[in-house]
């Protein structure tokens, strides 16, 4: 596997020689080692925890204390033509957990979760506010969204297999970085054990990847994903085009997964959010209305909004 | 409303295709397809057209040369045209350069005829072709003497070939990269590729029939050119010219400009008569396969949204 480098600014980069910086003492962060700290080394503050000064509206965290933040989303409207997708967001994403974005058709959570590794970006909408990667900016001037992507990856509604082989699918990433043949295949391997997939396809690595069945396919690109070790997977509806038993295969995963990863995914299906999640958020209209723990959501929502959606009077 | 346009209407293509082939056999008379035809022998008469002979194969020759030269030009130029307008360049320049390039497609064969013979001869008979011979000499094919007859040739051809088919390669190209799936090119992205890596690994592989499609259909238009290259290639019959400054002929520039001959002389009309059977089979058979790759782009397409 390559070594996690939580550095987004390019090596080499004159702002770049230590953008880590602890928001309280100010202290850098230093990124030797092959991951880097979560906490300030000095004082402890959680990297990610946001600047003093930054405005946040109330509903940035969820109730409990839910530990380190890995993305803090604030004050986020993105726009398409000064027309607005999503409005003043404020969502603050703890680490090693599954949050959940749900709401009806429209309402802002695929470009939510889009602005999160900048892919708003390539439909030329307009962003306004911050999201910060354990502290830095993802949009900052310096930042080269190349490496956001490469630390918080992705996954579509629907398969995005490439057609060439199985093996070629998942060491796509590896590949960009011109990893040793030898780090390929072990990263290679280790990704497809991670998804569960090794067994069904250790025979067909060579295999076309489009011969495999949806399912497999999904897991496939979760895989591939994996492949280039991220911290965080965003995850577009991702069962949507799936079979009822592909899905439980790929929410057993997505389970599976929080150990190592923090997931972020969008569902339009809410008993797939309260399955998998352990936090949720409910947009609508653009707007996040509530954050909270799932449980809290769907058992005692506290905004009649979410009440209304949560027991089907609309969505 | 119109479902009688079905079938009637689908057969007149057929018809149309039926009919050439038939009124060319009809006047061909089949009379010359021996093995002198196919060779490459090359007997002029000056003055008596009748009593000279041509084997098609010196025609053939010029023909697939320039063609083939014309080709590897316009595909690099057409890939990277295709290339910026649909990746790189915001909508609005995109559009305008597709614009433009599309509006080459326009402009009568004759015009490049006349602007290659008028503007691009001299230059290349006083500045491309000395400089071209004192850098690339030692390759094959770019040393040697200038042409006699000046600065018309197969260099020049090439040329106005290479310019007159840019802007259907491009516009064939263009369409097989933007019909990549949007998915598959976020997919490369949210990998951490640039734009470039996606471009390489994801957009060029997944095109690939469209794009070979594209350069065939080229290829097809670049062989059947008559008018605009027999107005810069010269016209002599050498059966292998010596370098790139030599003249040439194609079979299409053959048959164009003997036809005021071929009148008078009924040996030269029945001749370019099976040339031009030549030229049509050769067409065909580039455009058939040139489909075939279309095919399997569309089984590709339609296989790439995956499923149970």
């Amino acid at each position: 596997m390559n070594e996690r480098n939580d550095n987004l600014v390019p090596r080499g980069s004159s702002a770049g020689s230590s953008p880590l910086v602890c928001p309280k003492c100010g202290a850098p962060v230093a990124a030797a080692g092959t991951e880097a700290p979560l906490k300030c080394g000095r004082c402890g503050t959680p990297l990610s925890a946001g600047s003093p000064r930054a405005a946040t509206s109330p509903i940035a965290a969820a109730s409990e204390d839910r530990g380190e933040i890995i993305l803090a989303i604030d004050r986020l409207s993105v726009l398409a033509r000064n027309k607005p997708l999503i409005s003043d967001v404020s969502l603050h994403i703890p680490v090693g957990k599954v949050t959940a974005i749900i709401g009806p058709s429209g309402c802002g959570k695929t470009t939510l979760l889009r602005s999160m590794n900048r892919m708003v970006e390539l439909h030329h909408l307009q962003v306004k506010g911050t999201v910060r990667y354990l502290g830095q900016d993802i949009y900052g001037a310096q930042v080269n969204p190349v490496l956001v992507r490469r630390r918080i990856g992705m996954v579509f509604q629907r398969p995005t297999v490439f057609p060439t082989s199985v093996f070629e699918n998942v060491a796509f990433g590896l590949r960009l970085d011109g990893e040793s043949e030898d780090t390929v295949e072990k990263a290679v391997v280790s990704s497809l054990r991670r998804t569960g997939l090794w067994d069904e396809v250790k025979e067909a690595l060579d295999r076309p990847a489009l011969t495999l069945s949806g399912g497999q396919q999904q897991r496939l690109c979760i895989a591939r994903a994996l492949a280039v070790s991220p911290r965080v997977l965003l995850m577009d509806e991702p069962t949507s085009s799936l079979d009822p038993v592909a899905t439980q295969r790929v929410e057993d995963l997505i389970f599976e997964l929080k150990s190592d990863y923090t997931v972020v995914i969008v569902t339009h299906n809410m008993q797939q959010a309260a399955r998998v999640a352990d936090l949720t958020a409910f947009m609508y209209q653009g707007r996040l209305v509530e954050f909270d723990t799932t449980k809290r959501v769907f058992e005692q929502p506290k905004e009649k909004l979410t009440e209304n959606y949560i027991t089907g009077r609309f969505g | 409303m119109g479902a009688w346009l079905g079938s009637p209407v689908a057969l007149i293509p057929l018809l149309i295709l039926g009919a050439v082939v038939a009124v060319l056999l009809i006047a061909s008379g089949l009379k010359d397809f021996g093995l002198t035809f196919w060779g490459f022998q090359y007997r002029f008469v000056p003055g008596e057209p009748d009593a000279s002979s041509w084997g098609i194969g010196v025609f053939l020759v010029g023909t697939f040369l320039t063609a083939s030269l014309s080709l590897v030009l316009a595909t690099a130029l057409s890939l990277a045209l295709a290339i910026s307008s649909v990746v790189y360049l915001p909508p609005l320049p995109g559009r305008l350069l597709s614009m433009v390039t599309n509006l080459l497609a326009g402009i009568p064969s004759v015009v490049y005829g006349i602007w290659g013979f008028v503007v691009l001869a001299p230059y290349f008979g006083l500045t491309l072709e000395p400089s071209l011979r004192d850098v690339l000499g030692w390759l094959p094919g770019f040393g040697g003497p200038a042409s006699d007859i000046g600065p018309w040739g197969t260099l020049l051809a090439v040329f106005v070939l290479t310019i007159m088919i840019i802007p259907l390669t491009t516009a064939l190209m263009r369409e097989a990269l933007r019909s990549v799936p949007r998915d598959l090119v976020e997919a490369g992205l949210a990998v951490g590729a640039t734009r470039w890596e996606v471009v390489r690994r994801v957009r060029l592989p997944v095109a690939r029939n469209g794009l070979w499609s594209a350069v065939l259909l080229g290829f097809g238009r670049a062989l059947g050119e008559s008018v605009a290259v027999a107005m810069v290639i010269g016209g002599t019959s050498i059966a292998l010219p010596p370098n790139l400054y030599a003249s040439t002929t194609t079979v299409a520039s053959f048959i164009f400009s003997q036809l005021d001959s071929a009148l008078i002389y009924p040996n030269l009309f029945v001749l370019l008569v099976e040339f031009s059977l030549v030229l049509l089979v050769v067409a065909v058979v580039v455009n058939l396969v040139a489909q075939r790759f279309t095919r399997v782009e569309l089984a590709t397409a339609t296989t790439l949204g995956g499923g149970e």
